[in-house]
């Protein structure tokens, strides 16, 4: 099967995010065929170089999200269409109501114009593309932030908007020198909802080429967390409301979409997936690293640690205030703890006792009795998956994906409550027995749920699922092109070669 | 959009019961559990726009559904949705607008490239030939002796002095013209109000460069010995000038190709009635000579560089009227903030086979 991976400022540029999952998956998957249509996100992404490619990459097309644009201003007779579609787009962003189709309306009209006339950017940033926002943002029910938007703020988002719509200017669905493009994909994979599967959303509508969506962070949720800063209302209203219907048109459009975790998996409903199209599949964490740790416990004497006192270690990122005050309360009730901490500084000062451990490796984790792993607010908790893999008895407050992925293999306290850590952590270092049990219960649970291997084969399985109901394409081959023949005797080592629907030449 | 820079906030206690009489009927309002959220994350609020926003800050901040489950929520979407409806929204402080960085230097840039070296060629050519265009096609119509080279240049320095000294007062005017443009940018609210103000002060620079132009010429007239005292030699200095003037502020906008074209038009319009002059020596197109030589009789020889270069100045000024003033044309460098890669082919996709570059 020949699979068109969609990425935006990840893979294959190693400056980037999410490009680990892209390189294992490619890898795990050698079977299959792919295709990397990448989209940069800025000159030091491009000059910081790419993974090492496998084999089973056919080719990367790349392209930037930023810099000037480039293309030439459309013929008169274009023009209005243009006006006339971007209109549509830009009038959904502003009226009350839902406006997805609207909004579908003038994306789908803005990529079939760009496809039979070439590039959009200059028409983007015109003035008629200005008066378009314009009218939009003064209509009556225009939303409240939208309705003072000064000229400055149309000509930002307008300059933002054509970055953004890119990929439609693209020459990745064909071209008239006889590059299949996306054409040539059975399936695209988009890595992120966000511009980086609006290539597969044109590939959907242009060739029937079912798309499948996977996000590890929400693209929506990064956007209000991280977007550009320093923007005034209107544009921020304009650019939120632009991306949210987009990443709902993505959510609706997609055949499958994925989510790494519940809160994920909450937003991606939230934004219109069809919870029927829902799958999630966690992150893969590789398992051989911490394989030569397993369950064994380094000391004999047990959970108390012997006459050195237990070790409890505190992994997942530089210590807020509260667990410091978690860990004062726990040696009150009990001086013989060592605690250790990882992601502080290296020259910032310790309390008195406390151990600083730079890389938290598997030694250090099994090393420990007691695991206190602070998740950050968002995102798999990668630390927990690691301890669990170590078979470490782990207490953790809870945030937001640390009830599933713990699934009742550790505690879980009230997030800033000190007391309630200290007194977690006591109730494990007193009964060793029963930290013993939950760390073993944990290592199953991470061995089945939480490998490499288990993630690429959930992705192959989607593939599968997805080709299978896919409708066979005839569209590239007739089979009444050529003369009337017998037909061949079955090849037996046809089942050798990768299953493929499309793409034939 | 900062609900980074927003103060991480703890997590509410549940605002203390108010006082409870004997019977169980709370004696005062009820406590409003999500007033204190609410004065929490007042900023993320005020400044949210749209609930999702808020949603997405109060998970940074550690809220999750158990959170709002005890405020009586469904999910944190619906806590935020409530959240987004109680916040008072501040409203966009005057003068606030997301003013787009003023683009380096901003007058004149000379843009280098072909384009430019061009461009400064064709200005070149029409500031030193000009009066020698109109010399030799007058002496060859009207048979007189050819001007030597020493009369040609007696003839162009008087114009060549004046542009000169007008070179300063153009570079302001074009600064004054990209700087007021700059400034409404930032508080027009509307791209009509934007177009009539910009169109305004652009006819307002002209006027106050012809008018600079004109004292300058006058000068340099003055100063220097001129060949003939008649209006149309000066005249043609001034339209030169102008032309002069146009061109470099539309280049400086973005606005190459018009510039360059007009300027072409100038040198053409000069060589033309060189060639007529010549074509006519030719049997049977012994008419094409008439007008050169009615135009040169009747008004001398500076009228032919003044037709030459006055017919492109309004032309390019008719245009720069109709395009200067749009928006879009001063909004181009607003992004600078951004990198900019020069001459990255963004509609066009770079096709590499890996297989080549990078061994897998």
């Amino acid at each position: 099967m020949r699979v068109g991976l969609l990425t935006e400022g990840g893979y294959p540029y190693a400056a980037g995010e999410g490009g680990e999952w892209c390189d294992r998956l490619v890898r795990g998957l050698a079977r299959h065929e792919f295709e990397v249509y990448a989209l940069s996100r800025s000159a030091r992404q491009e000059e910081g170089g790419w993974y090492a490619l496998p084999g089973n990459v056919r080719r990367i097309r790349a392209a930037p999200l930023w810099g000037a644009p480039a293309g030439t201003a459309p013929v008169r007779r274009e023009r209005r269409r243009f006006t006339h579609h971007f209109g549509d787009l830009a009038a959904a962003l502003t009226a009350p109501g839902d406006q997805a189709y609207r909004f579908a309306e003038g994306l789908y009209g803005l990529a079939d114009l760009a496809r039979d006339e070439g590039g959009l950017a200059s028409a983007l940033r015109s003035e008629a593309a200005l008066r378009a926002l314009e009218a939009a943002c003064r209509a009556p029910g225009a939303h409240p932030g939208a309705y003072g938007a000064r000229v400055a703020d149309l000509l930002v988002v307008s300059g933002l908007l054509e970055r953004a719509l890119r990929p439609l200017s693209l020459d990745w669905y064909g071209s008239p020198d006889g590059d299949l493009g996306l054409a040539g994909v059975d399936l695209c994979h988009a890595a992120s909802a966000g511009p980086a599967a609006l290539p597969g959303l044109l590939a959907h509508r242009f060739f029937g080429t079912p798309l499948l969506v996977t996000e590890y962070t929400v693209r929506l949720r990064e956007h209000y967390l991280a977007g550009p800063a320093g923007l005034s209302l209107s544009v921020r209203t304009l650019l939120s409301a632009f991306h949210r219907l987009l990443a709902g048109e993505i959510y609706g459009r997609a055949a499958l979409v994925t989510a790494g975790d519940a809160q994920v998996r909450r937003w991606q409903e939230r934004c219109g997936a069809d919870p029927a199209r829902l799958r999630t599949v966690p992150p893969g964490v590789d398992a051989g690293l911490y394989e030569a740790v397993g369950e064994a416990c380094p000391r004999a004497a047990g959970g108390d640690g012997g006459p050195a006192g237990p070790v409890v270690l505190l992994a997942g990122g530089p210590p807020e205030p509260w667990l410091w005050e978690a860990f004062t309360v726990l040696r009150m009730a009990e001086p013989r703890v060592r605690p250790a901490v990882t992601g502080t500084a290296p020259d910032a000062p310790l309390p008195e006792g406390v151990t600083r451990v730079t890389a938290c490796g598997p030694d250090d984790y099994a090393a420990a009795d007691a695991v206190v792993v602070c998740a950050p607010g968002d995102g798999f908790p990668v630390p927990l998956a690691e301890a669990m893999f170590c078979g470490r008895a782990t207490v953790a407050p809870d945030t937001t994906a640390v009830r599933e992925v713990l699934g009742g293999t550790g505690l879980v306290v009230p997030p800033r409550d000190p007391h309630a850590l200290a007194e977690a952590c006591l109730a494990l270092l007193r009964d060793p027995e029963r930290a013993r049990r939950l760390g073993a219960a944990a290592r199953a649970r991470a061995l089945e749920l939480f490998t490499v291997e288990q993630n690429i084969a959930s992705f192959g399985a989607l593939y599968l699922e997805l080709l299978s109901r896919a409708p066979v394409r005839h569209d590239l081959a007739s089979p009444f092109d050529g003369p009337a023949r017998s037909r061949a005797a079955l090849d037996a080592s046809a089942a050798s070669a990768p299953p493929s629907w499309a793409g034939r030449r | 959009m900062t609900p980074i820079q927003h103060a991480p906030a703890p997590v509410p206690a549940p605002a203390s019961p108010g006082p409870v009489g004997i019977s169980g009927a709370p004696a005062g309002p009820r406590p409003d559990p999500v007033r204190a959220l609410l004065r929490d994350h007042r900023a993320l609020c005020a400044d949210a726009v749209d609930p999702l926003e808020i949603a997405a800050g109060l998970e940074a901040h550690g809220v999750t559904d158990g959170t709002a489950a005890g405020l009586g929520h469904r999910d944190v979407f619906s806590l935020a949705e409530e959240l987004y409806a109680r916040a008072e929204r501040t409203g966009p402080p005057p003068g606030a607008g997301g003013v787009p960085a003023p683009a380096g230097g901003g007058t004149c840039p000379a843009r280098p490239g072909a384009l430019g070296v061009l461009e400064l060629a064709v200005w070149l050519w029409l500031t030193g030939c000009g009066p020698a265009a109109g010399l030799l096609p007058a002496a060859l119509a009207h048979g007189h002796r050819l001007p030597g080279p020493r009369a040609l240049a007696a003839a162009a320095a008087p114009t060549a002095l004046a542009l000169a000294c007008a070179a300063a007062p153009a570079a302001w005017c074009a600064h004054a013209v990209a700087g007021y443009a700059r400034r409404r940018l930032a508080d027009c609210r509307s791209l009509a109000e934007f177009h009539g103000r910009v169109r305004r002060a652009l006819l307002a620079s002209v006027a106050v460069f012809l008018g600079v132009l004109c004292g300058c010429v006058a000068s340099a007239r003055s100063a220097l010995p001129v060949a003939e005292a008649t209006a149309a030699p000066a005249l043609a200095a001034v339209a030169l000038g102008a032309l002069l003037f146009l061109g470099r502020l539309c280049a400086a906008h973005g606005l190459a190709r018009p510039a360059l074209a007009a300027g072409l038009a100038a040198c053409a319009a000069e060589a033309v009635p060189l060639l007529a002059l010549l074509a006519a020596r030719l049997p049977g197109c012994s008419a094409l000579d008439r007008p050169v030589t009615w135009l040169t009789g009747a008004h001398g020889p500076a009228a032919l560089p003044l037709v030459a270069c006055a017919v492109p100045a309004l032309a390019l000024l008719v245009h720069a009227t109709t395009v200067l003033p749009r928006a879009a044309v001063h909004g181009r460098e607003d992004l600078s903030a951004a990198p900019v890669r020069p001459g990255a082919p963004a509609g066009t996709g770079a096709p590499t086979t890996p297989s080549e570059e990078h061994a897998p």
